[in-house]
């Protein structure tokens, strides 16, 4: 009791942010019991807050509004009472039943933040200007994104597993790449028949011309030395190889792959990996173009080269923190627990959070968001490993999530899973206010229904 | 209710900032006040988080010492009866600086010396070091509603109410006990003395343990059960009980500061809220549900409340509440595989919004024969016309009972990693065995079995762990032990009817309660087996498990516990994951 539990909410700026903060007050009030506090910088709104806790505390001057909320978000724990506990929620997140201040429960750590949709690779392009992503193209990146993710991914239980494989690809393909003059050769020989016998479903795959490549020379000499046409013979001895490819990949990889279902499997039959470009190109516009290394659309204009190590990188050059897992997955920031007493652990990771966010203010390749420098303070940390925030407390409703289904009474769905989320809280990613959306007609009649948490 | 530490050293002497770390691993358990006392030697140091009920004032900060110094004592838990123990002690002369209930139990160690545990009514565990003996002298209630962990390794003795704190002294190892492990697979939980990490124990319920200057420990029980053997016609029971009760529910509400009730609506928590009102008492009460669930709970505790009037607060868990566990591995600081741990700790969580500590149900099962494994019994082994059970047969029945996904020695072995089949242990039922008491009428024989084994070790420890990690003391009013000592004191047959739940309880709630509430049949504190029984859920969290990494578990084991969808067993090897994770990497 001496330990109260509150929701905070930062917002300053724009007329828009405050409307949105409007909107997110009033649901947030209709479903929680526990008290909520605005922090805000008044000098900078357009319009008033109509709330009775706000806490008004300058950001510097010299940052926008949109640095400005982000220095008052990740300062939070020196501007509330630090003898309480907090959820803080974006304004863009909207409580949707009864039950929200059950999120106070899931406080796994000294800070507890909800996963993000996609994983950190993908969402490197969005947090670096890493030349990846075309701004003007971001909602068609997005959609691209979410056509791969899923494909891209494979149960929690094997990410362990598929990164053992992975890396030992890489090394295949670092062997494929290797600047060795010899190799050099054989390479450029593979590159032009492969370019020549074009359309073969597996050429892009540098792994895979690494197992052909040893197999070549030899068996190309011998063919031609046999006569015949140099490109049927290429083909011919690609063709045997890919063969026996199954087998060399059980073997040295120790999982299955199948060439028809352009996908593999361990030994125990789990789905590993999915031939990506093949599939996402099955359902939609988008297609890899491998000599470009890029994704394009229908036109051939350059989407984005897909997931990319960038921000990564960054994170460790500029921040000299390393993440060993490529694939993370990373944390929104929408939505999270933390307590404020200045000797927590959680403020030492607000502090960092808050430090290298501004720091990333300053760096040209750093676009102006937290959830790039959110990573590399969980990693700093080492937190991680931690345990996140139910997807129910933070539940990403991405208007141009591909799979993504809702029904008003049972809730959201994703195609190809069983069951039903009903988040205590939606995160409206995009199309916000859109009222030919369902999600946003649903999310209005939330404040009319009278259902309470019992 | 607090958070109590200790250390006694031989040689060395006491690290205040290592007290300190100690103490402080506790605050959830005190986060009202905190305390520490070196001697002057600095050989010994106490340490105390205190949540403040009664003389909220500064007069009842711990460690508090006796006027003379001689004594000093850090105390976890309510001393129901103190205000009859001061006067007694007033009346020989004894003089209090404060309303404290710590301060009776130091003035009756001055009087009574150890005998002050006899005539202390209550939940407690406490250490007490006595200077002029140099000794230290430790004790934990009748039932082990509080809890106190100990470790000792030739140089000092450190206690705690919490593992997690014995662990913050670098001198302790983070070492695991296999054959622990083994236990906890076998019973669900790590049966006392026994603790999941090599060189700790806890000190057993109704036990306490002298340390003195040479280092010698000495553990000693000092309450237990007699045979019961007093016939009485069955209504003079049911007022007996009556008036017993009462006076239970009235001495377990002794604070300065308002209490609450969880309520579940079924027969134990309505009981108390029965109570309460004839009291006159104005409790708040709380109470836990479940979606999309024809069997979820909250809709019987809003029935109770109204009828009584009473603010009543529900929270109703989704299959998301599951995640919890993560944090559940943390709170309890030894695996604890059991699924109502869960609601335990969210309707914790929702009571501590609105009060200091609250009434709950605990032990009204044990003794008024409310579980459906003392009826099996009776209509089995335990019939008069089947004799006089034997202690394997009994033991068979009760681990029987008691499954939920056990491991024989064949299953242990099957799933331990061949290195560790060395801790495999020759009986696995070693822990009930020694429990069994065959003075005892056979149905008294269960009950005993239930107060010890699944009460004292895994009922009473996933309340405190999982009320007190939300600052939230827990108080049983079934457990008085003057009220378990009147049932017990009955011949079974008094209290016991084929056929019949609780029938001396049933008795005194008939025609206080709803209809429906007196026509429900016994439920677990638990949600929809969907919750639980989902393999997906649990291959999200074993399937690249540590466990198997590290050599501890055997991977083809863990997939045919997938491939068989068994379910219980998944959930302790899952609970054992977490507590892996969290403690030892």
């Amino acid at each position: 009791m001496s330990t109260e539990e509150r929701f905070v909410f930062v917002a300053c700026g724009a007329a828009a942010h405050l409307e949105a903060l409007e909107i997110a007050l009033r649901h947030l009030r209709k479903f929680a019991d526990n008290p909520i506090v605005v922090v805000t910088d008044a000098r900078r709104n357009a319009l008033p807050i109509a709330h009775d806790r706000v806490i008004d505390s300058p950001a510097p001057e010299a940052l926008s509004d949109a640095q400005a909320a982000i220095f008052l978000k990740t300062s939070l724990h020196r501007i509330l009472d630090p003898e309480q506990r907090y959820c803080y929620l974006d304004t863009d997140v909207v409580a949707a039943r009864p039950g929200v201040d059950q999120v106070f429960m899931y406080r796994f750590g000294p800070v507890t933040f909800a996963t993000d949709h996609c994983r950190m690779r993908y969402f490197s392009p969005w947090a670096v200007d890493c030349g990846c992503l075309s701004d003007r193209r971001l909602a068609q990146a997005e959609a691209l994104n979410a056509l791969i993710e899923p494909l891209d991914a494979c149960p929690p239980e094997l990410v362990d597993k598929r990164r053992r494989l992975q890396t030992k690809l890489e090394a295949y393909s670092a062997r494929y790449r290797s600047p060795a003059p010899e190799l050099a050769a054989r390479r450029e020989t593979v590159r032009r028949l492969l370019e020549r016998s074009a359309g073969h479903p597996l050429q892009r795959r540098a792994a895979l011309l690494a197992f052909v490549l040893p197999r070549f020379g030899a068996r190309l000499t011998r063919r031609l030395w046999r006569g015949g046409d140099p490109t049927q013979a290429a083909n011919s001895v690609i063709d045997d190889a890919l063969g026996t490819l199954p087998e060399f990949i059980r073997r040295e990889l120790g999982f299955d792959w199948r060439l028809d279902e352009r996908r593999g499997y361990d030994e125990a039959g789990r789905l590993l990996l999915t031939d990506v470009p093949f599939y996402v190109a099955k359902q939609s516009e988008f297609r890899f173009d491998e000599a470009r290394d890029e994704w394009v659309d229908g036109a051939g204009e350059r989407v984005f080269h897909g997931p990319c190590d960038h921000l990564r990188a960054a994170i460790a050059e500029d921040f000299g923190v390393t993440i060993t897992d490529p694939d993370w997955q990373h944390w929104n920031g929408g939505v999270f627990l933390f307590d404020a007493r200045p000797d927590s652990e959680a403020a030492r990771f607000l502090d960092t959070w808050h430090e290298l966010t501004l720091q990333s203010f300053d760096l040209p390749r750093w676009k102006t968001r937290d959830q790039g420098t959110l990573v590399a303070a969980a990693w700093k940390h080492g937190l991680q490993d931690q345990a996140t925030l139910p997807r129910e407390f933070n539940f990403l409703a991405d208007y141009h999530k591909p799979g993504l289904s809702f029904d008003a009474v049972r809730g959201f769905s994703f195609a190809g899973r069983p069951g039903f989320v009903r988040p205590y809280l939606v995160h409206v990613y995009h199309h916000w206010g859109d009222r030919d959306w369902a999600v946003w007609r649903w999310l209005e009649t939330r404040l009319e229904d009278q259902e309470s948490e019992s | 209710m607090c958070g109590i530490v200790g250390q006694v050293e031989l040689r060395g002497s006491v690290d205040r900032d290592r007290l300190a770390a100690m103490r402080d691993s506790l605050e959830h358990r005190g986060p009202d006040d905190a305390g520490s006392w070196l001697s002057p030697s600095g050989r010994v140091g106490l340490g105390h988080r205190r949540l403040s009920f009664l003389d909220l004032s500064s007069a009842g900060h711990q460690p508090m010492p006796s006027e003379d110094q001689r004594l000093w004592l850090t105390l976890n838990g309510e001393i129901y009866n103190h205000r009859e123990l001061r006067r007694q002690l007033e009346a020989r002369g004894h003089r209090f600086r404060s309303a404290c209930d710590a301060e009776v139990v130091l003035h009756g160690y001055e009087e009574w010396g150890r005998g002050v545990l006899e005539r202390l009514s209550g939940m407690f565990a406490f250490g007490l070091w006595d200077d002029q003996e140099q000794e230290l002298f430790l004790a934990r209630d009748r039932f082990g509603i509080k809890p106190l962990y100990y470790f000792a390794d030739g140089d000092r003795l450190l206690f705690a109410s919490e593992a997690k704190a014995l662990l913050a002294h670098p001198a302790v190892p983070r070492e695991v006990d296999w054959t622990a492990v083994c236990d906890y697979l076998v019973y669900r939980y790590v049966p006392s003395p026994k603790c999941i990490f090599k060189g700790l124990a806890k000190l057993p319920p109704a036990c306490s343990l002298r340390f003195g200057r040479e280092g010698t420990l000495t553990v000693r029980e000092y309450w237990t059960l007699p045979p019961g053997d007093r016939q009485l016609p069955f209504d003079d029971a049911v007022t007996a009980v009556d008036a017993q009760l009462e006076s239970a529910v009235r001495r377990h509400l002794e604070s300065d500061v308002a209490l609450g009730s969880f309520l579940s609506g079924g027969y134990d928590s309505s009981a108390l809220v029965l109570y309460l009102d004839r009291i006159g008492y104005r409790a708040e009460t709380f109470a836990i549900g479940f979606t999309d669930w024809p069997g979820s709970e909250h809709r019987y505790a809003e029935l109770v409340a109204a009828q009584f009037g009473l603010e009543h607060h529900s929270r109703v868990l989704g299959p998301e509440s599951l995640a919890l566990v993560h944090r559940l591995a943390r709170v309890y600081d030894e695996p604890l595989a059991d699924i109502s741990t869960v609601p335990t700790f969210a309707v914790s969580h929702l009571a501590a919004r609105r009060v200091k500590a609250v009434l709950s149900g605990e032990g009204a099962d044990e003794i008024f024969c409310g579980y459906t494994w003392q009826r099996d019994f009776m209509s089995t082994l335990g019939a008069p016309a089947a004799g006089n059970p034997s202690t394997n047969d009994l033991v068979a029945f009760y681990a029987g009972a008691m499954a939920m996904g056990s491991f024989d020695r064949d299953r242990l072995a099957g799933l331990l990693h061949p290195d560790l089949h060395a801790h495999l242990p020759d009986d696995p039922w070693w822990f009930y065995r020694g429990l069994v008491r065959p003075e005892l009428p056979p149905l008294q024989r269960i009950q005993w079995l239930d107060l010890k084994a699944f009460m004292g070790e895994l009922v009473l420890t996933k309340v405190d762990r999982a009320s007190m990690a939300n600052s939230l003391e827990v108080r049983v009013p079934f457990l008085d032990h003057e009220l378990v000592e009147l049932l017990f004191g009955f011949d079974p047959e008094v209290y016991f009817r084929a056929g019949e739940q609780k029938p001396l309880l049933r008795a005194n709630l008939a025609g206080r309660l709803p209809e429906s509430i007196l026509q429900r049949t016994k439920q677990g504190f638990v949600g929809p087996d969907s919750y639980y029984q989902n393999v997906a859920w649990y291959r999200a969290l074993l399937g690249d498990s540590r466990l198997v990494r590290d050599g501890v578990l055997q991977g083809p084991a863990v997939e045919a516990l997938f491939a068989t969808a068994d379910h219980w067993r998944l959930w302790k090897v899952a609970v054992l994951e977490l507590w892996y994770r969290e403690w030892l990497t």
